[in-house]
């Protein structure tokens, strides 16, 4: 055969084996980006948000519904509602319901692992109540990313973990650590806002925690760079004596950078694990008159905060070691660092485990003085 | 010499006179003048001749020459003023003689011995040699025109050293061009030298028009878009060529010379990066080759996201692609032929046209034919950015035939991504620099310094780095000896104004 032929049999040859993929054109087809699951009447409920960008520079949203027996078909099934084919590609933000997410997201995760065409930044979040709900609450504003959105910038620039299916599938797969995903629920407006944290036990979930506890959390497993929380400074003796001059006592403190490095102290009998979280912080406002601290004031705030975190951490893990949940993913951490790593041998401990949390923190101030 | 002009009803007569081939034309002259007694005939092509020096033979002829019985074509030959007068009896060079311009003079009935008295005509060459097509702000702005002793003596004067050596050679069966190959003993290998002239002799053509033209008969691989041998109107792009080594080759009648071995690179060259700081000149050689890469593949990008990848599109695009193609018809590999074909229409019809009509034709087609393409909803405003952006970029290469191949080369790429995606555009590239790897020219490696790698050579191709660096010339060329200059003088009024 001359050279020739081989090549323009091998080009013939690249025609018939890659065969021919059905186009997607990208204005010919239904981009689902908000998914929501819920539990109704032992079906699965979904519904999901399709992008309609028919007009220049204006966005709007479709929502479809769609019931199933399980979570596997609502993605074929919902194709039967939609003028053009559905496409999950663009999917970024999914939804669970309370209850949903009280019966089991294994099935869900699976499905989006084995789905290579959706992002592996998609956001999750377990809505309190109906996912249905938060979904709707979300469509007035022309957007069918509003949830996405919300979410990633709260992990930005607030006090929220990072999230990304990434992570979560990671965390669902590890055997070392517990997913944990954002809570969402109505406001009395009827307005969609954060609440806090959900974690699970295995696929299931099982613990909530509070705004304050998600900011712990973050700071525990993330080297976090954002993040306000107030503190209050009424130490009794203090109160006394400052109650004269100030209306409160709460200082408000901003996270400018935190870094976290996790040591095992010893890992026999049960490991005892010490975390050092470094926070440079700046103080917001003090309730003082002042407007900048002096010295000795702000080693003292510097103290008094240290003692604040540190004990709030503290009880987030002991609270996390009762109902035997590793969102920290310290399991994962032990098992970096032992041999033979047992997981069933390690959470069998975990409860009685020494984690100890130390906190250090400058304070550091700008602005004007007298 | 083997003519392809069919002259065989000429064979026939007796006694055979060489000119007679000639006098079929009507321009030829053959006139018969008397001096001192002796008959001459006098022939010439008075198309081909300079009619000045044509009076000052002739008066010379019949002023200076004594009359005697016995004529010495000699004797008659040391009276006429003019360089490069010969006598010759060989009947094929009388021809060929005054088909260059010469003036033919014999003795009445003495056919066999003549003298040939060189004058060509200096009319029809332009006076004006700027660089018209490789414009640059900074540096000379000589160009070439179409005579080849104007050209070579533009070489000259910037080249005054007798190593630079220029040879010259006729080719094509009908036009008889002169064609000069130029190089630096010394420093050209000798091996391109040599190769270059075989193949120049080695070629059988009729008519050589311009350099190009040998460009492609010479060229490696004929079945290349890529340009082999670099082309240029500009003299300080010939002299940097010939100072690193290679050789140069320039042909009667154009304006352009070529210079070989190229490489890839040297097509994003142009002569004002070492006219500019090596920061700047670095940076401007670096937009270049991002604009022929952008150029390349920027629509046939569009085509794969917009047809199989929609999940790859970033969320904050999302919405103005899909509703920028909301209402078009087509599909985006359609949509983008047709942009792309209507950007060659454009750049074709600019191209022929007059001047100040091309200027008219540029706005009505970029800017009516974009608008109403656009309201027609026939194509996406995306898509128009996106094509006329990368039209532009495949402009910035510095040689135009590198432009004409960038352009070409998009087409199959679009359509691969049309056919495969992202996959179709990864097959493109992989052929493409299979086929750029595997190109020579002049037997040197088309992709040196990359492939095959030489680090040094790294100095002067995607960046330019500063004269202290490039002191050595580019290894590819294997010149015979390395060193341009001595590194350490290069900044000597530095300690001047220390003082």
């Amino acid at each position: 055969m001359t050279r020739r032929s081989k090549g323009i049999l091998a080009v013939m040859a690249m025609l018939l084996l890659s065969s021919c993929q059905d186009t997607s054109i990208v204005n010919e087809i239904s981009l689902v980006l908000t998914s929501a699951y819920d539990l109704k009447d032992n079906q699965i409920h979904n519904s999901v948000l399709i992008g309609e960008y028919t007009e220049k520079d204006k966005s709007d949203v479709e929502l479809l519904e769609i019931d199933s027996s399980n979570s596997f078909d609502v993605m074929p099934r919902m194709n039967m509602q939609a003028k053009e084919p559905i496409e999950y590609g663009q999917l970024r933000m999914m939804v669970l319901g309370e209850a949903y997410a009280k019966r089991g997201v294994g099935d869900i995760l699976s499905v989006l692992a084995h789905n290579t065409r959706v992002s592996r930044r998609m956001q999750f979040a377990v809505a309190e109540g109906k996912a249905l709900d938060i979904i709707k609450a979300s469509i007035p504003a022309h957007d069918p990313l509003y949830l996405m959105k919300l979410i990633e910038q709260n992990g930005n620039f607030a006090n929220l973990p990072h999230f990304s299916l990434h992570q979560t599938l990671f965390q669902y797969f590890s055997k070392g650590q517990d997913i944990y995903l954002p809570r969402l629920r109505l406001n009395d407006q009827d307005k969609i806002m954060l609440n806090g944290l959900v974690v699970f036990k295995g696929e299931k979930a099982v613990l909530q925690l509070t705004d304050e506890e998600g900011l712990c959390l973050k700071l525990l497993t993330e080297d976090a760079k954002n993040g306000k929380f107030l503190a209050q400074t009424d130490q009794e003796g203090e109160a006394k004596k400052q109650a004269a001059n100030t209306t409160d006592n709460d200082a408000l403190i901003k996270i400018l950078s935190s870094s976290v490095k996790h040591r095992m102290v010893s890992d026999t009998p049960a490991a005892t694990l010490d975390s050092k979280i470094h926070i440079r912080a700046s103080v917001i406002k003090a309730s003082r008159n002042d407007f900048l601290l002096s010295g000795q004031e702000i080693k003292e705030l510097e103290a008094e905060m240290k003692r604040h975190m540190e004990s709030k951490i503290n009880q987030l893990i002991r609270k996390c070691q009762r109902e035997n949940v590793d969102p920290f993913g310290f399991g994962e951490y032990v098992r970096s660092r032992t041999h033979h790593w047992n997981n069933e041998a390690f959470y069998k401990n975990y409860g009685s485990m020494d984690i100890r949390a130390h906190v250090e923190l400058t304070l550091i101030q700008d602005g004007i003085q007298e | 010499m083997n003519s392809p002009v069919n002259d065989n009803q000429h064979k026939s007569n007796t006694p055979h006179d060489p000119l007679d081939p000639c006098r079929r034309s009507d321009d030829f002259v053959m006139s018969t003048m008397t001096v001192s007694g002796l008959a001459f005939e006098v022939c010439y092509y008075k198309t081909l001749v300079d009619s000045h020096l044509l009076e000052v033979a002739i008066h010379s002829l019949q002023e200076r020459i004594p009359s005697s019985e016995e004529v010495n074509l000699h004797d008659v030959l040391s009276h006429i003023p003019i360089e490069e007068t010969k006598v010759t009896d060989q009947d094929e060079e009388m021809v060929q003689s005054l088909l260059q311009g010469s003036l033919l003079i014999r003795p009445c009935g003495q056919i066999h011995e003549v003298i040939l008295v060189p004058m060509p005509g200096k009319e029809g060459v332009r006076s004006d040699n700027d660089t018209e097509n490789e414009f640059s702000v900074i540096g000379p702005k000589v160009g070439f025109v179409e005579a080849l002793p104007v050209n070579l003596h533009l070489i000259r004067t910037q080249l005054r050293t007798p190593n630079l050596i220029i040879k010259e050679m006729t080719l094509g069966s009908l036009s008889q061009s002169q064609v000069a190959i130029l190089y630096m003993d010394g420093i050209a290998h000798p091996e391109n030298v040599s190769r270059m002239e075989d193949r120049l002799k080695g070629i059988d053509f009729d008519a050589v028009l311009d350099t190009s033209q040998l460009d492609q008969l010479i060229a490696d691989n004929s079945l290349t878009p890529f340009p082999l041998f670099t082309t240029t109107e500009r003299r300080d792009r010939v002299i940097y060529a010939l100072i690193t080594g290679q050789v140069a080759v320039i042909s009667e009648g154009s304006p352009s010379f070529i210079t070989g071995p190229s490489t890839l690179f040297d097509f994003f060259v142009s002569p004002e990066d070492y006219y500019l700081p090596w920061a700047l000149g670095s940076f401007f050689r670096l937009i270049r080759i991002f604009g022929v890469i952008f150029s390349l593949f920027a629509s046939a990008l569009y085509v794969a996201l917009m047809t199989f990848h929609y999940e790859v599109i970033p969320k904050e695009l999302l919405g103005k692609l899909i509703s920028s193609r909301q209402n078009v018809p087509f599909p985006p590999f359609v949509e983008a032929i047709f942009l792309e074909t209507t950007i060659e229409f454009l750049r074709e019809a600019g191209a022929r046209l007059p001047n100040r009509i091309g200027q008219t034709l540029g706005i009505v087609g970029g800017i009516i034919l974009g608008q109403a393409a656009v309201e027609a909803a026939l194509t996406s405003n995306v898509l128009i950015i996106i094509v006329s952006l990368s039209a532009l970029a495949s402009f910035v290469t510095p040689i135009y035939k590198m432009s004409n191949a960038i352009r070409f080369l998009r087409f199959p790429i679009i359509i691969l991504a049309a056919i495969w995606g992202a996959f179709g555009i990864a097959i493109g590239l992989c052929f493409l620099l299979v086929h750029l790897s595997r190109l020579k020219s002049l037997g040197s490696p088309y992709m040196a310094p990359f492939y095959p790698m030489r680090f040094r050579d790294l100095k002067d191709s995607l960046i330019r780095a500063s004269y202290e660096q490039t002191v050595k010339r580019p290894s590819y060329l294997r010149p015979l000896s390395f060193i341009r200059y001595k590194p350490g003088r290069i900044h000597q009024t530095n300690q001047l104004d220390e003082e």
